[in-house]
């Protein structure tokens, strides 16, 4: 791969002169590729999400970084993220394709949708999230609030609250697995209707 | 119809609800992960963890997207940012918080909030969150000319759509406040309300309680009919638990002190002075419990050569200094 020369030469400039996040990225290439790889489950053997990584290096100050290697981990699996995202996307645009084929109706794909719309969806997801934190412990869905929605650091949870950060790992899982759990019933839920339609009871375009 | 692409999302049967041991370390990996530890050598351990068995990844993968999900729909919901959040050093990639807001769950969040730390600001979505870990500080330019200087540990909260307006959550904060008699500035804590009268003043909340020193111009410490005003050369200090307010002098000169490396006492416990030293260095600093009710008074000069800082430590508080991979111990 003719990129992967540059990088090399270009990793020796960096090492040589300071060593950044790129040098640090190029200490660390097995690490990183050896976990992409069983992330994807399959899905290539992250050699491409590698390739976009070191290309967003450029450009960050690593000096504004406290764990770069955490860091290096941390952009990779959003990069896994985005992926997997988009391709759940495509999926959705080519069923609703086939779909419309099967109705005689063409249904907009999702991302034509207008954002007051979807904006309402998520409203009503993050309502049932909402629900669903308010049915655990007190403390808990504080903690899983002030972590996962305000972005408060862990540790100052821990502080507020006077306990341990493993405390509030522990308040911090419940929630994630009742978030989690919730997800799970909803694609269930969705899943019925969506047969249905398929079989070519559907009320209608919508 | 937006339903329709959340169909594609194909769950494995042994990670549907059921207790699912797999799930629960899977969930504890991506709690462990966003938490204060996650440096490389645990990203290392959670490969190998992966590695160990091919449910471990599909049963992460689950996690992690129902997880993404919750934060496109939280981004979905959330008003469109024009303003950066500051905290650039954490572990967090800068490229894509996850700690992204939104109106709505952020208010019931206040409302839970209110009930364990009242009085409490209730949040808009205006409100940023700005934190320092210990060992760093940080200078906020206000748009009316004002500046706060953050001290380590500190977290506050600004609101973009009332610029006269912070909450001091925990750790230590100098305002250098442009006075504007039409638009008091007002500081809020977890142990009352400061506004400032044309003003340069120093703040701590921890949670024993609020102390404010004050360098020049004046603050009332909760307006109303119980106002105290602080003037000059004042210090106030409110214990937590306690309603009365008590204000002793200082040395006005001393007020915000800890920026230039000098941290000034009087009749201070030794707990209240490590913690100050752990939020300047940012290593921790204990007291043996023997020495809890040993006090202080006098000026510490922070030397970044912790080694040196210590042994001068040893003898200006008649101590002895350890360290260990926990940080720093004070004992007799």
């Amino acid at each position: 791969m003719p990129c992967r020369k540059d990088e090399d030469e270009r990793a020796q400039r960096l090492m040589n002169r300071s060593g950044g996040l790129e040098a640090i990225f190029m200490a660390n290439r097995p690490a990183l590729s050896r976990y992409l790889r069983v992330r994807l489950r399959g899905d290539g053997d992250g050699e491409d999400i590698l390739q976009e990584l070191w290309l967003k290096l450029a450009g960050i100050d690593a000096s504004l970084i406290a764990e770069p290697l955490a860091y290096l981990y941390r952009t990779a699996e959003n990069l896994v993220l985005d992926r997997r995202r988009s391709a759940q996307r495509r999926i959705a645009r080519e069923q609703e394709w086939t779909k419309g084929h099967i109705d005689g109706s063409m249904a907009a794909p999702r991302d034509a949708q207008p954002s007051a719309e979807r904006m309402l969806v998520a409203r009503d997801q993050l309502r049932r999230v909402d629900a669903v934190l308010d049915a655990l412990p007190e403390r808990t869905a504080f903690a899983f609030r002030a972590v996962r929605i305000d972005g408060v650091p862990q540790k100052q949870i821990a502080a507020q609250m006077g306990i341990s950060v493993s405390a509030v790992e522990k308040h911090l899982q419940r929630g994630y697995r009742a978030v989690l759990e919730l997800k799970q019933q909803l694609d269930v839920d969705i899943d019925a209707p969506q047969r249905q339609v398929a079989e070519g009871i559907d009320d209608g375009d919508r | 119809m937006w339903i329709s692409t959340r169909r594609n999302v194909k769950w494995p049967k042994e990670l549907m609800m059921g207790t699912g041991s797999i799930v629960d370390e899977a969930v504890a990996w991506h709690v462990r992960l966003q938490g204060p530890a996650a440096d490389g050598a645990l990203w290392a351990e959670f490969t190998a963890w992966m590695e160990a068995d091919p449910t471990h990844a599909d049963a992460y993968d689950a996690v992690a997207l129902a997880d993404e999900r919750l934060s496109e729909e939280l981004a979905e919901t959330s008003a469109p940012e024009a303003y950066e959040p500051l905290l650039t050093n954490d572990n967090e990639p800068g490229a894509r918080p996850w700690y992204r807001r939104t109106a709505f769950l952020s208010i019931a969040a206040s409302l839970v909030l209110a009930l364990f730390l009242s009085p409490m600001l209730f949040r808009s979505p205006g409100v940023e969150v700005i934190s320092t870990q210990p060992g760093e500080t940080r200078e906020i330019a206000l748009g009316d000319g004002s500046t706060i200087g953050l001290n380590g540990g500190t977290t506050i909260h600004l609101d973009r759509k009332a610029e006269r307006f912070a909450r001091l959550d925990s750790g230590e904060a100098i305002f250098t406040i442009k006075h504007d008699s039409a638009r008091p500035f007002v500081v809020e804590t977890g142990d009352g309300t400061l506004r400032d009268l044309g003003t340069i003043f120093n703040v701590r909340q921890s949670v024993n309680g609020l102390e404010v020193g004050v360098s020049e111009g004046s603050i009332q410490y909760d307006p109303g009919a119980q106002a105290v005003t602080v003037t000059a050369g004042k210090q106030l200090r409110v214990q937590r638990g306690k309603s009365k307010a008590v204000v002793t002098a200082i040395d006005p000169a001393s007020v915000g002190g800890w920026r230039q490396g000098r941290l000034s006492y009087h009749d201070a416990p030794l707990t209240t002075i490590a913690l100050d030293l752990s939020r300047s260095l940012g290593t921790p600093v204990t007291v043996s419990p023997d020495l809890t009710s040993r006090r202080f008074s006098g000026v510490i000069r922070i030397d970044r050569d912790e080694a040196k800082l210590f042994r001068q430590l040893e003898s200006l508080l008649g101590v002895h200094a350890r360290h260990s991979a926990k940080g720093w111990q004070l004992t007799r």
